[in-house]
């Protein structure tokens, strides 16, 4: 194992005969802050892109995290998977990442309890899908993650339109007649199979039981909003709408962020990401002696420590922080 | 495969080791990475040429730049060509002891190209072949574009130590007449490289071959350009 001032990271291999590769990252002391998985984007490797799943890993263990980082069966450097079907592997695989952080670094730390899956993408959704079935999951930060469409997308999607001199030049010259059968021609884009990625997305329906499932034992989930979902997202209200029964005010935080992109191409946002993170992490005191139980059936964990009344102030311009 | 850390404590380098599924025999192979964005993108298919080579005989060794992937650093902790430069020469010895090789062959796509020519140069004993997949080429290398600049993912997004490094690189084949050189493209890319012309260089070209350092439609990686990853094992296995 080697070591820098703040952190010690090392390559693991874990799970199904140790085929699973991953990077654990933990801090220097005692850890005092809840263990966390980052779940990849994709079919890209566990590093994320710009390297944003490292930047955040080596961030959280400096403040008292443990991290891993690992690549899905098939992906990276994993190897492939050998369940029945591609969820089955999945689910497999994050059920071994997380067995993995319930145990100790070395004979310093506690067992843990429970776990937060940070996502990427369609790591986003893989984190929702899975906590449904492990309690062990007490928080889910969700970047860029699948939302359904809903009927204020499309009511702000038209306004939008009817509002852009773009739309109407369009109409008057003929060019979007034009566009239109330039598409029907081109056979539309190439559309990745919806398993293409890895992906376990939800339906409409099935995503706001779950919803409710994960908010009526406590889970906290976050959902951070790149400009990269605009196209299919386009206001952070629309999360709400998306969950209609499943929406917790007291669980559930959307970020608003279009000052970032998808792929956290800038330093700043990567900071900025990690900072957000670390003051909505619901769970202090992860040292051997705190008071840790499971969520009991009214959601709420006896000895738990009180969620942060809020989040920082955002300094950066074009953010905003949406707490419905 | 054997994930692991080496070089400096306090300035490891993440490394994959493929040992060879061959006990005589053997041949070693380093694997050199390409720049930025490409480096994200043609990782499955490094991977995959990785296993072909271990399969064929090689024992294989990918690794992470400082600042790169899971080493060590941030890209700005990059201040020159020579800390990559370091990087590689430490990689090299590293495969050497987990090998039990005095030799090996490095295999470098793109920058990585780049940079195994300059490693051989620098190491003219312990390199005996060297394959370079679709080499840059001078103008391919610019300055990394602006904050919030429309191509900052399609750059390389190089630190400025490198790029100056490169530019004052003299940008060829290493001469050595011992060493047996591959230069390997698709055919419409066909570099012109200074020493191509040289007996002991062959050359490979595979028309419309992927370019795997290139994004495929939006699913974040280019696609396995797998013809042309089994004529380069046919070429390096041993």
């Amino acid at each position: 194992m080697t070591s820098s001032p703040q952190y010690r990271e090392r390559p693991i291999q874990f799970g199904r005969q140790g085929s699973l590769l991953g990077i654990r990252t933990d801090p220097l002391q005692i850890p005092t802050g809840v263990p966390i998985v980052i779940l990849g984007a994709g079919i890209l490797p566990r590093m994320g892109p710009s390297r944003v799943s490292v930047h955040l890993a080596r961030d959280l263990a400096a403040a008292g995290h443990p991290v891993l980082r690992f690549d899905i069966s098939g992906i990276g450097d994993s190897a492939p998977g050998g369940g029945a079907s591609l969820e089955s592997m999945v689910l497999e695989d994050i059920r071994a990442a997380v067995d993995h952080m319930m145990e100790p670094m070395d004979s310093r730390g506690p067992v843990g309890r429970e776990v937060v899956l940070v996502g990427y993408c369609s790591g986003a959704d893989n984190a929702f899908y899975y906590a449904v079935g492990d309690p062990r999951v007490s928080g889910i930060v969700m970047f860029d993650p699948t939302i359904h469409e809903t009927a204020g997308f499309r009511r702000r999607e038209l306004r939008r339109r009817l509002l852009s001199w773009e739309t109407w030049w369009n109409v008057v010259s003929g060019r979007s007649l034009l566009l239109r059968l330039r598409k029907i021609i081109a056979g539309g884009p190439v559309e990745p199979p919806p398993d293409y990625y890895g992906l376990l997305v939800s339906s409409a329906h099935d995503g706001d039981e779950r919803a409710l499932n994960l908010a009526g034992r406590g889970t906290h989930i976050m959902f951070v909003l790149s400009r990269g979902v605009h196209h299919y997202c386009n206001s952070p209200e629309q999360v709400r709408e998306s969950l209609p029964r499943g929406f917790s005010d007291d669980r559930f935080t959307v970020v608003w962020a279009p000052h970032v992109d998808h792929v956290f191409s800038e330093v700043a946002h990567q900071e900025w990401f990690a900072s957000t993170l670390k003051a909505w992490l619901p769970f202090d005191g992860f040292g051997a002696d705190a008071e840790r139980t499971r969520p009991g059936p009214d959601g709420e964990s006896a000895g738990r420590p009180p969620r942060p009344s809020s989040l920082p102030n955002d300094t950066t311009p074009g953010a905003s922080i949406f707490v419905p | 495969m054997i994930a692991l850390h080496f070089g400096h404590q306090k300035r490891p380098l993440l490394g994959i080791y493929h040992p060879s599924i061959r006990n005589t025999g053997r041949r070693a192979v380093l694997i050199m990475n390409p720049g930025g964005w490409e480096y994200l993108r043609a990782y499955r298919s490094l991977r995959y040429l990785a296993e072909r080579l271990q399969e064929a005989g090689c024992d294989v060794f990918r690794f992470d730049y400082r600042g790169t992937g899971d080493s060590w650093g941030n890209i700005s902790d990059v201040t020159s060509l020579d800390d990559w430069m370091d990087d590689s020469a430490l990689a090299v010895e590293e495969l050497c002891g987990l090998a039990s090789v005095n030799r090996v062959s490095l295999v470098g796509l793109r920058l990585g190209s780049i940079l195994a020519a300059e490693l051989a140069r620098r190491l003219p004993r312990q390199i005996d072949r060297l394959v370079l997949w679709e080499p840059l080429s001078p103008a391919e290398l610019r300055p990394p574009p602006r904050p919030g600049s429309p191509d900052q993912q399609a750059a390389l997004a190089l630190p400025d130590g490198v790029l100056e490094g490169l530019a004052a690189m003299r940008f060829g084949i290493p001469e050595d007449p011992r060493r047996r050189v591959l230069v390997a493209a698709s055919e419409a890319d066909a570099p012109s490289i200074e020493g191509t012309a040289s007996a002991s260089v062959s050359t490979i070209s595979i028309r419309d071959s992927p370019k795997c350092w290139i994004e495929e439609s939006d699913f974040g990686a280019g696609a396995v350009p797998v013809p042309m990853i089994a004529s380069i094992t046919r070429w390096v296995a041993p």
